[in-house]
């Protein structure tokens, strides 16, 4: 990729999901667009060096490594380590899930919290996998991973996630609220309990 | 412990059987359990809810001035070294061009002055009407010539172009009726 439009039409292509990802990844909107315009200028600088097949993983591993030096920045700054919790609500505000209601939002705010607590590479591969969608062999392209390693993490990722959930569920259970049998909070837990009786 | 080990077996595996990752052996181990646990179908639900959580999250859009400021970066830089390209370049070629031009021209008349002194001194070899066409045509090369160094000078710098006054001097300022002035002569401007 060497000229001018190449460039544009990459830029073009990509700058959502950089951003997405950055999002994801930092729980700050300030600093997701100070990462994408880091990436998408680099990507300018060296733009003679990445070929077009390879641009999505070079684009998805250069954010991944500044993302990871914002958040080493972040935390000498002594910061919130789990992320800044106005940019936390603000992603849990832009969601519009079918069963909103003020427990299920706060499960869902939680859910986007403990993503931003997880450790890398988990955190990374849960980011780019469940939520930008990405598949395995991008994903294991982009951070230079095995394809069965990739897996791995993503469910050791996830089973981390579930288990600050669960801590979560209970907390709703102490408080008379139940977790349904899709995992959304309402009935109470003997319901859900009487559902399970059928369950697969 | 063993009843521990066994758990977490299954407890590791819990994202995997969503995902449909396990292989045939393991999925069946997996599902034999599952059917008599109510703990793991509620982890299996609850990893289900979590996953479609995450997929669900919005697709964010890159604010557009992000984009706008990063692509006029790359504009800007791509003009500049265009012009870096092309502008030395362009100068070199166009001194080149016409010192080229203009020592032809000089050399052209010196040719004819020293064939025309030949020929005054031998007036046998060419006659005057050849020679006054000679010089016309030496002198009008030369203007062409200084007039184009002229303005070339304004886009370059003139000591980049050869004088061609000097020549100019010996030709065109004359005051002989055949317009030529010989060299070592009163009239000649170098004896000024």
């Amino acid at each position: 990729m060497v000229n001018l439009e190449q460039y544009e039409a990459a830029v073009a292509e990509h700058r959502d999901r950089v951003f997405g990802f950055a999002l994801h990844f930092l729980g700050d909107r300030e600093e997701a667009e100070d990462v994408t315009q880091d990436v998408l200028i680099r990507l300018w600088c060296n733009r003679d060096n990445v070929a077009i097949e390879t641009l999505t993983p070079w684009l998805l591993r250069v954010a991944r490594n500044a993302c990871v030096d914002q958040y080493r920045k972040r935390r000498t700054r002594d910061q919130n380590r789990e992320g800044s919790p106005d940019a936390t609500e603000k992603l849990v505000s832009q969601t519009t899930a079918p069963d909103r209601s003020m427990d299920n939002d706060i499960l869902r705010e939680q859910i986007v919290k403990s993503v931003n607590e997880l450790r890398e590479p988990y955190k990374s591969i849960v980011v780019l996998r469940e939520m930008q969608q990405m598949t395995y062999e991008e994903i294991g392209s982009a951070l230079d991973l095995p394809l069965t390693t990739v897996k791995v993490y993503l469910h050791r990722g996830r089973r981390k996630l579930r288990e600050s959930l669960k801590k979560l569920y209970d907390d709703f259970a102490d408080a008379g609220l139940g977790v349904n049998q899709n995992g959304s909070i309402g009935a109470s837990r003997q319901s859900v309990h009487a559902n399970n009786q059928s369950a697969v | 412990m063993k009843v521990e080990t066994d758990r977490n077996w299954y407890d590791e595996r819990v994202e995997a059987f969503v995902d449909g990752d396990l292989s045939r052996a393991d999925d069946i181990r997996f599902r034999e359990r599952l059917s008599s646990s109510k703990e793991l179908q509620q982890d299996v639900e609850q990893a289900r809810f979590l996953a479609a959580v995450l997929r669900s999250s919005p697709v964010e859009s890159c604010p557009p001035e992000i984009s706008q400021r990063v692509l006029a970066i790359a504009r800007r830089d791509a003009g500049a070294e265009e012009r870096v390209d092309r502008g030395p370049l362009r100068l070199v070629t166009k001194r080149r061009t016409w010192r080229s031009l203009t020592i032809v021209a000089a050399a052209a008349c010196f040719a004819v002055l020293f064939l025309v002194r030949t020929g005054v001194n031998d007036s046998e070899s060419f006659s005057q009407a050849e020679i006054d066409q000679a010089l016309n045509d030496a002198k009008f090369a030369l203007a062409l010539v200084s007039d184009a160094s002229r303005d070339a000078g304004r886009l370059i710098r003139l000591d980049a172009v050869p004088p061609v006054s000097h020549a100019m001097g010996l030709v065109l300022t004359d005051e002989r009726s055949d317009g030529f002035e010989v060299p070592g002569s009163a009239a000649d401007p170098l004896n000024e």
